[in-house]
C-alpha cells in the first residue's frame, strides 16, 4: 500500500509524461505543417492554371485536369521545342507568303513573321543580286552606298526608323552582315539561319527569297501535332521556360556554383591541411581571423566591392561573382576541413613523407581520399551557397540579362503581368536541386551544418 | 597618404607572383618577394602614370615575365644544374614575349574580354612558363622549419588573399568612402585612394553621417504675448516660437520631438531623417524578436526529436527545408500565401494586406518569417547538444523524483546555456546583417525599412555612395555596441 503523498507523486509523474506523450504529437504535427505546407503549397499553385488559383484560393489539391494541362505544353516543348510551334494566325500568315515577302525574324518570340510589301510604310532591305524577284527588281535603287559586292538596295517594306531584325541564310551571310549578327544562340534549331541586325536601313540584312514550300519545310510544320499549337501561355512551366527564357540562367547558375565549388575546394584543401598540419608563425590567427567575415553584413562589403569591381571592369562577369562567393565559402570549407583534418592520424601522412612524397603528394595520395566525406560535404555546402545567393547577384549582374543567374530570373517574374502560377514554377525550378541534393545527402549535410555553423 | 597606400598595393600585387615563383623553383623566397615588390612599384605607379599599364592584372603578368628574365641573370651557383643553353632561351624567349604581350594591354581583352576559356588559356600558359625557368638549390640551404613555414604561405596566401581582400579591405574602404562625396556615377572617374575631396568646398569630413544621422538640440524661446509674458493657447499650455523660423541655419532640418519641461525656452531635438531613428530601433527589434523566436521554436522541435518515434529520420529532413531552400523561392512562397486573395486570407474570410498593410503587420510577418526560416539551425545545434546530455543525469533526476518537467527545468535546460549563448550571438549578428529576407519578403516598403534596407536604397535608389556607406559605418558601431554589451554582461562560458 503506498502513501498518499507517493500515490499524488506517481500520478503527477504520470500525468506529465501523459501530457507530454500528447503534446508530443500535437507538435509533431504541427511542426510538419508548417515546414512542410509552403512548400507542398508552391507545387500546388505552380500545377493550378492562374485562372483557377483566382476563384478557388482556397483549393487544397490540384485536379488531375489542372496537372494534364500544365504537363501537356512542357511535353510538347521536350519533344519540338519552342520554334516548331507556330501560332496558328502565324502559321495562316506564312501561308499566304509568296516571292514577294520578307522573313523577318521577330525579336520578341522568335519566330517567323511574314510581311506583305504592300501593306507596310517603305522601306529598304539588302538583296543578293542572283535572288532579286521581278518584284523586287522594280525598287532597287541604283546609287545605294554601303551594300556589300553582290548586293543591291531595294526599297522594301516594314517601318522606317526601327531596327529591324531580318532573316539570313547562314551560307549566304557576307563579312559585312556578320558584325550585325546578333544572338547567334537564339535562333532556332531549325532553321539555318543566323540573324542580322539591321543597323540602318541601308545595312538591312537579306530579303530572304523564300517559298511557301521551303518555309513550310523549314519549320517541319507538319510534325507538330495540331495539340501542340499555341499553348506555351497556358503551362506555368512554360511560361517560365520558354516565354521567360530560364535555361540560359539555369546553365548560368550551373557555372557558377560548380566554378565556386572546384575552386574553393583547390584553396581550401592546402590551406586547411597547411593550418592542421603544419607550424608556422601566424597559424592561429589565420584559422581564427578568417572566421571574422561571419561578423560582417554582406551589404556593407557590397559597397566598396561595387566600386572596385565597376573599376576593374569585373562587375558584370561571373568571375568576378565567383571570387566573391570564395570569399563567404572558403572560411566555412576551411573550418570544416580543419575539424574533419584533426581527426585523421597525422602518422598516416608522416609515413608517406618519410616515403620520399612531397607536401603535394601526400595530400593528393593521402589527405584527399582520407577526408572525402569532409570534401564532398563542404562541396555541397559550397554548392549551395553560390546556388541559393541572391543579394551579390543582384546587385552586380542587374544589367547584363544573359548573365543573371537563377534567382535574377525568379526576381523577374514578381511583377503584375507574370502569372502567379508561374512564380511557384520558377520557384520550384530554382529549389528542386537543393532539395534534391538535400534528400540524397541529409546525414552528410547535417553533421557539416553543425560541424561549420554555416553562414544564413 | 594616398600615394603611400598606392605604393603599398602595387608593392604587394608584384611581391605574390615573385613569392610563387622563387618557392616553385627552388629560389630565395626573400628575394623573390623583394624583386617582386620592387618590380610590382615600378611598373604600378611609373607604368601607370605612363598609362601603360592598364590594370593589376596585366601589371602582375608583366612581373611574372620579368622575373623569369631575371632568375637566369643569377650566378651559376644559384642554380640546381646550370640551364642547359636551349633552355636559357626558352625561358628568355618566354619571359620575352609575356612581356611584350602584355604590355600592350592584350591581357585587358583576354582577362575581360568576357571569354572565359581565353582567360584560363592565359593563365594555364603563365603556370606552364613558370616551369620552364631553371631550377634553383636554394631547399638545401634552408632549414626544416623555415622550409615548412614556407609551404605553409604558400598553401594558405590564396585563401587569406581572397577573404581579406573581399572582407577586411571592403570595411576599411568602407570608412574611407562614407567621408567622402560620392555617388554612383562618379564610380568610374573617382580616385580609389583620395582623402583630398572629404573636405573640399567647405565640407565637414562628418557631413555623410549628419545627413543621415544628424540630431541637434535647439533651444527656443516661448511666442510672447502682449505684455511680454509666454503666450498661452486655449489649453493652458505655453506656446513656444517654431525652430525652423528662430533657428538660421535649421534648414534641412526636421523638428523631430520637443523635451518636456516648460518655462521661458523650451528644448527642440532636430534630426535630419525622421526616419533614421525609428528604423534603427526598428532593426534592433526586429532582430532581438527573430533570435529569440528562432531559438524557441528550435529548441521545441529538438526536445521532440530527442526520443525516437516513427518516422523520426524524416521528420528531421522536413524540419530543415526552410533552411536550405534558396531564399528567393521561400520569400516568393510566403509572399504568395500572406497576399490578399492568398491562401490564408482565403482561410480566414478575410482580405488583410500582410506584407503592405499600414501597420506594424509587416513587421510581424517578417519576423514570422525570419524564424520560419532560421529554427532549423537553432534546432540543429540544441539537438546536437541535448543528444550529448548523458542519460545518467535523467535517471538520477528521476530516482530523486523529478517529473518531466522538472527534469525539463533543471536538467536539459541548464546543460543547453553555453549553446543559447553561442545561438544567439550567431543570429543575433546575421539577423541583424540580413538584407535578402526582407527585401525580397515586403521589398523597400518604410513599415520594414531596416538598416541593411536603409543602406541598399542609398545606394541604388538615391545613387549615394557616401551616406549609404556612412550608414553601413553605423551599421557596424552598434553592432560592435550589442556585441560589447552581451559579452560583458551575458555570454556564458561552457563549463
Amino acid at each position: 500500500m503506498s502513501t498518499p503523498t507517493q500515490q499524488n507523486e506517481f500520478s503527477r509523474e504520470e500525468f506529465e509524461t501523459n501530457i507530454g506523450r500528447v503534446l508530443k504529437w500535437v507538435m509533431i504535427v504541427f511542426f510538419f505543417i508548417v515546414t512542410v505546407f509552403p512548400f507542398y503549397w508552391m507545387i500546388n499553385l505552380s500545377f493550378r492554371p492562374e485562372q483557377d488559383i483566382q476563384t478557388n484560393p482556397t483549393k487544397l489539391v490540384p485536379s488531375g485536369e489542372d496537372i494534364r494541362t500544365t504537363l501537356h505544353p512542357v511535353g510538347c516543348w521536350i519533344s519540338h521545342g519552342r520554334d516548331e510551334a507556330y501560332t496558328s494566325d502565324e502559321l495562316a500568315t506564312m501561308l499566304i507568303a509568296d516571292n514577294d515577302t520578307i522573313a523577318i525574324m521577330n525579336e520578341y518570340d522568335l519566330s517567323l513573321l511574314i510581311i506583305e510589301p504592300e501593306i507596310v510604310e517603305p522601306t529598304y532591305a539588302v538583296v543578293a543580286e542572283d535572288a532579286l524577284t521581278d518584284a523586287q527588281r522594280r525598287n532597287v535603287i541604283e546609287d545605294a552606298e554601303n551594300v556589300p559586292e553582290g548586293f543591291v538596295l531595294v526599297e522594301d517594306a516594314p517601318e522606317q526608323g526601327e531596327t529591324e531584325y531580318l532573316a539570313v541564310k547562314t551560307d549566304e551571310i557576307t563579312e559585312e552582315q556578320q558584325q550585325y549578327v546578333t544572338a547567334f544562340d537564339r535562333v532556332p534549331r531549325s532553321d539555318p539561319r543566323a540573324i542580322v541586325q539591321a543597323e540602318s536601313a541601308i545595312r538591312a540584312g537579306i530579303v530572304a527569297n523564300t517559298t511557301e514550300s521551303e518555309l513550310l519545310e523549314r519549320t517541319n510544320k507538319e510534325q507538330v501535332p495540331e495539340a501542340c499549337v499555341n499553348v506555351f501561355g497556358q503551362s506555368s512551366f512554360t511560361i517560365v521556360l520558354v516565354e521567360q527564357g530560364f535555361p540560359p540562367f539555369i546553365l548560368n547558375s550551373l557555372i557558377l556554383s560548380l566554378l565556386t565549388v572546384s575552386l574553393t575546394l583547390l584553396l581550401a584543401i592546402p590551406a586547411a591541411y597547411a593550418i592542421t598540419r603544419l607550424r608556422y608563425l601566424g597559424r592561429n590567427l589565420m584559422s581564427w581571423g578568417i572566421l571574422m567575415i561571419y561578423m560582417f553584413p554582406a551589404i556593407v562589403l557590397a559597397i566598396p566591392l561595387f566600386v572596385v569591381f565597376t573599376r576593374t571592369g569585373l562587375r558584370e562577369t561571373l568571375e568576378g561573382l565567383v571570387i566573391i562567393y570564395m570569399s563567404g565559402t572558403l572560411p566555412v570549407a576551411l573550418y570544416m576541413l580543419r575539424s574533419y583534418f584533426m581527426t585523421i592520424p597525422p602518422e598516416l601522412e608522416q609515413a608517406a613523407l618519410i616515403d620520399g612524397c612531397t607536401e603535394f603528394e601526400t595530400i593528393w595520395r593521402i589527405t584527399i581520399p582520407l577526408a572525402m566525406p569532409a570534401i564532398a560535404s563542404v562541396a555541397l555546402y559550397t554548392f549551395m551557397i553560390a546556388w541559393n545567393e541572391f543579394l551579390y547577384a543582384f546587385l552586380f549582374l542587374a544589367a547584363d540579362t544573359s548573365r543573371w543567374t537563377l534567382p535574377l530570373g525568379l526576381q523577374r517574374l514578381d511583377s503584375q503581368e507574370v502569372p502567379v502560377s508561374a512564380l511557384m514554377a520558377g520557384s520550384l525550378i530554382v529549389s528542386i536541386p537543393i532539395i534534391v541534393i538535400f534528400f540524397f545527402f541529409e546525414r552528410f549535410l547535417t553533421q557539416g551544418l553543425t560541424a561549420g555553423a554555416v553562414k544564413g | 597618404m594616398a600615394i603611400l597606400i598606392e605604393i603599398i598595393l602595387w608593392a604587394l600585387i608584384g611581391a605574390l607572383p615573385g613569392f610563387y615563383i622563387f618557392f616553385l623553383r627552388g629560389y630565395d623566397t626573400r628575394l623573390g618577394i623583394a624583386l617582386g615588390a620592387v618590380a610590382g612599384v615600378l611598373i604600378g605607379v611609373v607604368g601607370q602614370n605612363l598609362d601603360l599599364v592598364a590594370s593589376p592584372i596585366s601589371a602582375g603578368v608583366i612581373i611574372m615575365g620579368l622575373i623569369g628574365v631575371v632568375l637566369l641573370l643569377l650566378p651559376p651557383s644559384q642554380y640546381d644544374t646550370a640551364p642547359s643553353l636551349p633552355r636559357r632561351a626558352l625561358t628568355i624567349l618566354g619571359g620575352l614575349l609575356i612581356l611584350l604581350f602584355f604590355f600592350v594591354g592584350i591581357s585587358e581583352i583576354v582577362f575581360f574580354g568576357r571569354n572565359i576559356d581565353s582567360g584560363i588559356v592565359t593563365i594555364l600558359i603563365l603556370i606552364a612558363y613558370i616551369f620552364v625557368i631553371p631550377r634553383g638549390n636554394f631547399d638545401e640551404q634552408r632549414t626544416k622549419g623555415q622550409r615548412i613555414a614556407e609551404l605553409a604561405y604558400a598553401l594558405t596566401i590564396p585563401t587569406v588573399l581572397i577573404v581579406m581582400g573581399i572582407v577586411i579591405f571592403p570595411v576599411l574602404w568602407n570608412i574611407v568612402l562614407s567621408l567622402r562625396p560620392i555617388e554612383v556615377a562618379d564610380l568610374p572617374n573617382v580616385s580609389l585612394v583620395a582623402f583630398d575631396d572629404i573636405t573640399a568646398d567647405g565640407r565637414n569630413w562628418y557631413d555623410n553621417f549628419q545627413a543621415q544621422a544628424g540630431l541637434r538640440l535647439d533651444t527656443v524661446p516661448c511666442e510672447l504675448a502682449e505684455d511680454g509674458s509666454c503666450a498661452v493657447d486655449e489649453n493652458g499650455n505655453t506656446v513656444y516660437v517654431s525652430a525652423r523660423r528662430t533657428i538660421e541655419d535649421y534648414r534641412g532640418w526636421r523638428e523631430a520631438t520637443t523635451l518636456p519641461g516648460a518655462g521661458e525656452e523650451q528644448t527642440v531635438i532636430g534630426v535630419r531623417d525622421p526616419e533614421f531613428y525609428p528604423m534603427i530601433f526598428r532593426t534592433l527589434g526586429y532582430t532581438l524578436a527573430s533570435t529569440i523566436c528562432a531559438i524557441f521554436f528550435g529548441l521545441v522541435a529538438a526536445l521532440i526529436v530527442r526520443e525516437a518515434f516513427p518516422g523520426r529520420a524524416i521528420f528531421r529532413g522536413f524540419l530543415l527545408f526552410p533552411y536550405i531552400a534558396p531564399v528567393i523561392s521561400v520569400a516568393f512562397i510566403w509572399k504568395i500565401l500572406l497576399r490578399s486573395d492568398g491562401l490564408i486570407n482565403g482561410l480566414m474570410g478575410t482580405r488583410i494586406n500582410f506584407l503592405g498593410d499600414n501597420s506594424l503587420l509587416p513587421l510581424i510577418m517578417v519576423i514570422l518569417f525570419q524564424t520560419w526560416r532560421y529554427f532549423p539551425f537553432a534546432f540543429l545545434f540544441l539537438l546536437a547538444r541535448i543528444q550529448a546530455i548523458p542519460d545518467d543525469m535523467y535517471e538520477a533526476a528521476k530516482v530523486d523524483g523529478a517529473t518531466p518537467i522538472n527534469r525539463l527545468l533543471y536538467v536539459t535546460l541548464p546543460q543547453l546555456r553555453a549553446v543559447f549563448g553561442t545561438l544567439f550571438l550567431l543570429r543575433f549578428i546575421w539577423t541583424f546583417n540580413k538584407f535578402d529576407d526582407v527585401f525580397l519578403l515586403t521589398g523597400a516598403i518604410s513599415q520594414t525599412k531596416v538598416i541593411p534596407v536603409q543602406i541598399f536604397e542609398l545606394l541604388f535608389t538615391e545613387s549615394n555612395v557616401g551616406q549609404a556607406s556612412a550608414v553601413a559605418v553605423i551599421m557596424a558601431g552598434i553592432l560592435a555596441v550589442v556585441l560589447i554589451i552581451y559579452f560583458r554582461y551575458f555570454l556564458v562560458e561552457e563549463e
